[in-house]
């Protein structure tokens, strides 16, 4: 299919109105209005000279005037520190639990009822873990918790 | 070595900077200022958006034209900006709240859009003269109610004199999706004339 088949499936009328409308100029303010944008960007990339620093700061230490870190956190390090190691923590006793679980096969299903739950509470008074199950990290937590840890040779 | 012919001037401008690149620019400026404008008029429908939008087109192009590989022709990545600016301004348009002037605006009919345009074109230069016959007028605003990329490829096709292979490349898609969105195209003006008392016997 050439151009002017496809072309024909407008009328000839129609094509004639539409190709004469093209023939606008644009009008000055064109590029007066793309001149400014232009001269615009030049100025937005402008950087601020090495030596501005140097004036700054002759100036304020002039005036006796000291710069002051910028506090970050509202709350003080040592709380932020104490919440990180808490979660820290949390991870760590989680991750060996679910770990030693796995290795030594035992599985807690959730209680599917009241009267099993009873059940194995009445029978298991403490479950033994192997002291190489454990992480460093829940040894230093299970020892700081008041807990002993023996080594028992079988 | 690209057969653009645009070429020579573009890489001018890629390869200077500081008073060369702005005498470079300002030639590239004036061969298609008017390209670029009356693509971008006939899109949205008036003169001030047509401001706008090709505005936006010619800083764009003087932004990123040092990224300009030649996949395509130079003119063609030109009506691509042109087209996809003057689609953005139309759209701002139609999306803003009818208030204030933009009432004003949105409250006249296609007609009174184009004589309001042609009004103003008229009075901003005064040695050009804009005469719009009674069936570009209701061309004009049948391609301003228009779906957008039919309007756009109605004025690449006839009033730019694009090929299919350069609409394209300015639209983004096969020569097979040009002819259909140019058949639709047609289908649209016709209805829309049709609709708006253009002379019937000149429609068959």
């Amino acid at each position: 299919m050439t151009d002017s088949q496809q072309s024909s499936e407008l009328p000839p009328q129609v094509i004639a109105e539409l190709q004469s409308m093209g023939d606008l100029q644009a009008p000055p303010e064109l590029w007066q209005g793309v001149r400014t944008q232009l001269i615009i960007d030049k100025l937005e990339t402008q950087q601020a000279p090495s030596e501005l620093w140097d004036v700054v700061h002759a100036q304020l230490a002039e005036e006796g005037v000291t710069a002051r870190p910028t506090k970050i956190f509202s709350l003080r390090p040592v709380y932020a520190a104490a919440a990180a190691l808490l979660i820290v923590l949390g991870v760590a006793f989680q991750s060996d639990w679910a770990s030693s679980n796995a290795g030594s096969g035992l599985q807690l299903a959730p209680a599917i009822s009241t009267e099993i739950r009873a059940e194995f509470l009445s029978r298991v008074a403490f479950v033994e873990v192997q002291p190489h199950e454990m992480l460093p990290a829940s040894r230093a937590l299970a020892a700081s918790l008041g807990g002993t840890i023996s080594e028992v040779n079988r | 070595m690209t057969s653009d012919p645009d070429a020579a001037l573009v890489q001018r401008c890629q390869s200077s900077e500081g008073a060369d690149f702005d005498e470079a620019y300002r030639q590239l400026f004036a061969l298609y200022q008017d390209r670029v404008y009356n693509t971008c008029f006939r899109v949205t429908g008036n003169a001030n958006d047509a401001l706008d939008a090709a505005q936006e087109t010619m800083v764009i192009i003087a932004r990123r034209i040092g990224a300009f590989a030649f996949r395509s022709k130079f003119s063609s990545w030109v009506y691509r900006i042109a087209v996809n600016s003057a689609i953005d301004v139309r759209r701002k348009r139609m999306d803003a709240p009818r208030s204030g002037i933009t009432t004003i605006v949105g409250a006249v009919d296609g007609d009174q859009m184009m004589q309001q345009a042609a009004d103003e074109t008229v009075d901003a230069e005064p040695h050009q003269q804009l005469v719009a016959s009674e069936n570009q007028q209701l061309i004009q605003s049948a391609l301003s109610d228009m779906n957008l990329t039919f309007a756009a490829i109605l004025v690449l096709r006839y009033t730019e004199d694009l090929s299919y292979e350069e609409i394209s490349e300015v639209q983004g898609c096969s020569l097979g999706t040009v002819k259909s969105r140019l058949n639709r195209a047609h289908q649209s003006l016709r209805e829309l004339l049709e609709s708006r008392g253009y002379d019937s016997t000149l429609l068959t």
